[in-house]
């Protein structure tokens, strides 16, 4: 094969441990598509060329002596630039902390290092993961590979920017209000925003300790799986880390889902959407319906109050997080990352009680749901990715502001921090990407995994990548 | 505002958390600041004072 970055994590592990592909040539192929690609997309704010093909060469090494690791061994893999790793710039895409050396690596890090990927370099974000478009004032844009004149989303732009251009094959994002799952949206990739304390956020950069998750984005349903694999589990390092048991979460995927019910949410999540999204959520619902699913209109009782419960929850975790930032160096962090910031430090202690005591009201509702329906579907992002520089978006003749659309359709599922999967579903008459997203029951990702992979198996949209 | 900072539109807010924000700034911020907690506010009609305030203790565990 001339193109090894074409390859899937799954297709390219095969090979790997059959010893008839190099982990060299397949992180050298990863360098030059970066070194080809990345003028142009922006994803990578530290590319690690040197440590990358020691590493592979440390890889193939063990391999070659009969030391396979497993599924993750040899593959390149990025990292959103707030992962703790030893010895290596850590931004969080910001000027504050552009010499921030950490002097130890993230849980995750030292999770996948130990499952033989080979960390490729640090990626672009919103500043401070506080913001969906991933329009970064001090490192520049991320850019979408599907069309580079548009955003990736965020804020993990950088890390769906080079999965979906090929420049690694898989990477971990974070998600506090949808930042895994709005970029791998509009970048056509899978991302997996895993249940609140299934994945250690020990050495993660916080930005809002209630909500904050991280996960893997990949092209394949198959290989986020394999990524989950290897980051899921109990931390003691993280106070929020779950102990609840692990599974093996690619043994599931190839199940029957016939008889299953899907609840679809009609109020909210379709109440400022654009009208091809929609048209594609219907065919999506049709898929569904031809692999023996039952798909039905669900009522989620007061979901028009999550962007209350969530922004609220939100800004003022961050705000707290970052009140040394906020009070001595604010002219140092962009515009529209300083105003939110603000904006939390001056929410008022009675709003945030009072947003978690509604939250926890929404979460018995949507507990409840779960009783009828085995899963929930709805739309990732309600319209394809703008263009680099616009404010707002028409949606069916009507401008709406990009920064609360894009995540006005992935908020409600970090208020209760369920499991939540995104993959492309198809595009827009512009040839941008489109999702849908499904939730599950807490820890019930390899379900998640299931119906996706049966989804994505008579869908069209797997493994591509774009021209740049 | 109802609330305990007691923010008015018309006196800029250098004694909350000792932010220092200046009038172009909380130009900006005003706005924003009344329109998030007016919708707080909304919430009023889910919420009741029979509703678990240790829900505080559990922050989004699940």
């Amino acid at each position: 094969m001339d193109n090894l970055y074409e390859l899937s994590i799954s297709e390219a592990s095969s090979l790997l441990k059959k010893k008839e592909l190099s982990p060299v040539d397949l992180v050298a192929s990863h360098l030059l598509r970066i070194n080809e690609t990345d003028n142009r997309l922006n994803s990578f704010i530290t590319v690690l060329s040197d440590k990358s093909q020691k590493d592979a060469l440390q890889a193939e090494k063990e391999i070659l002596s009969g030391q396979w690791k497993g599924n993750l061994h040899g593959i390149p893999i990025g990292l959103k630039d707030l992962y703790y790793t030893k010895g290596i710039p850590t931004t969080v895409g910001s000027k504050i902390y552009k010499d921030f050396i950490p002097d130890f690596n993230a849980t995750v890090v030292d999770k996948l290092t130990e499952a033989g990927a080979v960390i490729i370099g640090k990626l672009q974000m919103h500043e401070f993961a506080l913001g969906t478009t991933s329009h970064n004032p001090h490192y520049g844009p991320a850019k979408n590979p599907w069309n580079t004149e548009c955003v990736t989303g965020g804020s993990s732009g950088g890390s769906a920017s080079a999965v979906s251009g090929g420049q690694c094959m898989g990477a971990l994002g974070s998600d506090t209000g949808g930042s895994i799952r709005i970029p791998s949206a509009l970048c056509g990739i899978v991302g997996m925003k895993p249940t609140f304390g299934r994945v250690s956020r020990y050495g993660v950069f916080p930005l809002s300790s209630s909500l904050d998750t991280v996960g893997p984005m990949t092209r394949t349903v198959k290989d986020n799986a394999i990524m989950l694999n290897a980051i899921a589990g109990h931390d003691i390092n993280d106070s929020f880390s779950a102990k609840h048991s692990l599974s093996d979460y690619t043994s599931d995927i190839e199940k029957d889902i016939s008889g299953i019910k899907i609840g679809n949410p009609q109020t909210y999540f379709y109440d400022v959407i654009d009208k091809e999204v929609v048209c594609l959520m219907e065919k999506a619902s049709e898929h569904f319906t031809d692999l023996g699913a039952k798909v039905e209109p669900a009522e989620v009782p007061i979901l028009e109050h999550t962007l209350a419960i969530s922004g609220t929850i939100l800004l003022t975790e961050a705000a707290e997080i970052h009140s040394e930032n906020i009070r001595t160096k604010a002219e140092l962090i962009g515009n529209d990352v300083k105003s939110r910031l603000q904006q939390g430090a001056l929410t008022s202690g009675v709003d945030y009680v009072k947003s978690q005591r509604a939250r926890t009201i929404y979460n018995q509702k949507i507990d409840d749901l779960f009783k009828t329906y085995d899963i929930l579907v709805s739309p990732t992002v309600a319209t394809g990715a703008p263009l680099l520089d616009d404010t707002s978006v028409d949606i069916n003749g009507v401008q709406e502001l990009i920064a609360p659309l894009m995540a006005r359709l992935t908020r409600p599922q970090n208020i209760t921090g369920l499991p939540t999967i995104s993959l492309p579903i198809g595009f827009t008459s512009k040839g941008l990407p489109v999702a849908m997203q499904l939730t599950a029951p807490p820890f019930q990702e390899a379900r998640l995994y299931n119906i996706a992979n049966q989804y994505e198996k008579v869908s069209t949209f797997k493994n591509i990548i774009p021209s740049i | 505002m109802p609330h305990d900072n007691e923010l008015k539109s018309d006196r800029l807010p250098e004694y909350v958390s000792k932010l220092s924000i200046d009038a172009e700034q909380w130009a900006i911020l005003e706005p924003l600041v009344r329109s998030a907690s007016n919708s707080v506010i909304m919430l009023d009609q889910v919420l009741t004072v029979e509703t678990e305030s240790s829900a505080i203790f559990v922050l989004g565990k699940v």
